[in-house]
């Protein structure tokens, strides 16, 4: 049975439309998407390489830092610490800085035992009475006790 | 379609063969997806996929088929994609106002590209290398691998389709009728009909 054919307007129809509606848009080789990923893989490629050569001269660096003769390490740390003390001539706070001595009592927070007596210097009694040459109390007026301290009232000897 | 030799993995080789295709299944294309941006994304894609095996290309075809095979089929993954995304929207879309049509959509698209992305994607293939391109079904079936019997079929079941869609004269004529474009001349009329 023979193939049947569409008439010429109807073909011309079709190749005007589909000639018109999808435009060749990319007929060169280069303008290929296949071309620009290849292009854009060579160049992934030599970053790659690139970053691994970085990776292994860090690698040497760091080996060659830690390996090497600590000689030079020395010295500048000296230098660092002389820098700081022209800079600083007080103290450096390093030496004001003391750690707590591993052998002092610790203060424990825990409430003190009920049979334990309070000290006097954190809470006198009042019927404690002073002695007198600790203690003179500014509230004694000479008015009232003639024979007081003459270091409790400085006028009656200027008075004279 | 004449048979070209590639040498599979060769660069120069494949950049022949896409400036020897592109033409040809960007067409292809178009008339199976019905978008020609996307047809322009699967051809690149194809390319893309296309050169990703060239290096392992075996001969024992032509290129070009090899190459309308992917392409075809890369068509077909996108129209199964947006199918998909379609019923989608559908379901996304239950219950509230359907929206109008996008302008987008119809502006750029003549009925005869939405009836040929209409049909299968190979009917539409086998149709446009046929009519557009001008391929023998010989041909055809070489390029696809396909008996002739076979792309016959398609192109009947193509014609009909458009017919349906189209109008009655998209079905086509037989070989042996005159040319549309040939003016027979005219038997002489009597003298009653003057």
């Amino acid at each position: 049975m023979p193939e049947r054919e569409l008439p010429e307007h109807l073909a011309s129809q079709l190749s005007e439309e589909l000639t018109s509606g999808a435009p060749l848009r990319a007929p060169l080789a280069s303008q290929a998407r296949y071309a620009t990923a290849a292009a854009a893989q060579s160049s992934r490629a030599h970053v790659g390489a690139r970053l691994v050569l970085s990776g292994l001269a860090a690698l040497a660096l760091v080996a060659a830092t830690l390996l090497g003769a600590p000689q030079p390490r020395q010295w500048l740390i000296q230098s660092v610490g002389n820098l700081g003390g022209t800079f600083s001539p007080s103290p450096s706070p390093a030496h004001q800085f003391q750690e707590p001595h591993p052998t002092e009592p610790v203060e424990s927070p825990a409430s003190p035992e009920p049979s334990e007596t309070p000290e006097t210097h954190e809470s006198p009694e009042p019927s404690q009475s002073p002695e007198p040459g600790e203690s003179p109390q500014p509230t004694s007026s000479p008015e009232s006790d003639g024979g007081g301290h003459p270091t409790a009232s400085p006028s009656a000897g200027t008075s004279d | 379609m004449g048979v070209t030799d590639y040498r599979p993995g060769d660069r120069e080789d494949f950049d022949r063969l896409y400036r020897a295709c592109y033409p040809r299944l960007l067409r292809v294309l178009y008339a199976i997806t019905g978008d020609s941006s996307a047809a322009e994304d699967c051809v690149q894609e194809a390319f893309v996929r296309a050169y990703a095996a060239w290096p392992r290309f075996r001969p024992d075809k032509p290129a070009e088929a090899w190459m309308h095979q992917i392409a075809v089929n890369t068509a077909i993954s996108y129209r199964r994609r947006a199918r998909l995304r379609g019923i989608g929207e559908v379901m996304r879309r239950l219950g509230r106002p359907a929206p109008g049509r996008d302008p987008a959509d119809s502006a750029g698209r003549s009925e005869l590209i939405k009836a040929l992305s209409a049909l299968p994607p190979r009917v539409a293939a086998d149709f446009v290398l046929r009519y557009h391109h001008g391929y023998s079904n010989r041909e055809i079936a070489r390029l696809e691998g396909v008996s002739e019997r076979t792309i016959g079929a398609r192109l009947r079941q193509a014609r009909e389709a458009l017919a349906h869609t189209l109008g009655p004269e998209w079905r086509g004529e037989l070989p042996t009728s005159p040319p549309t474009g040939v003016v027979l001349p005219r038997e002489p009329r009597g003298l009653g009909d003057a």
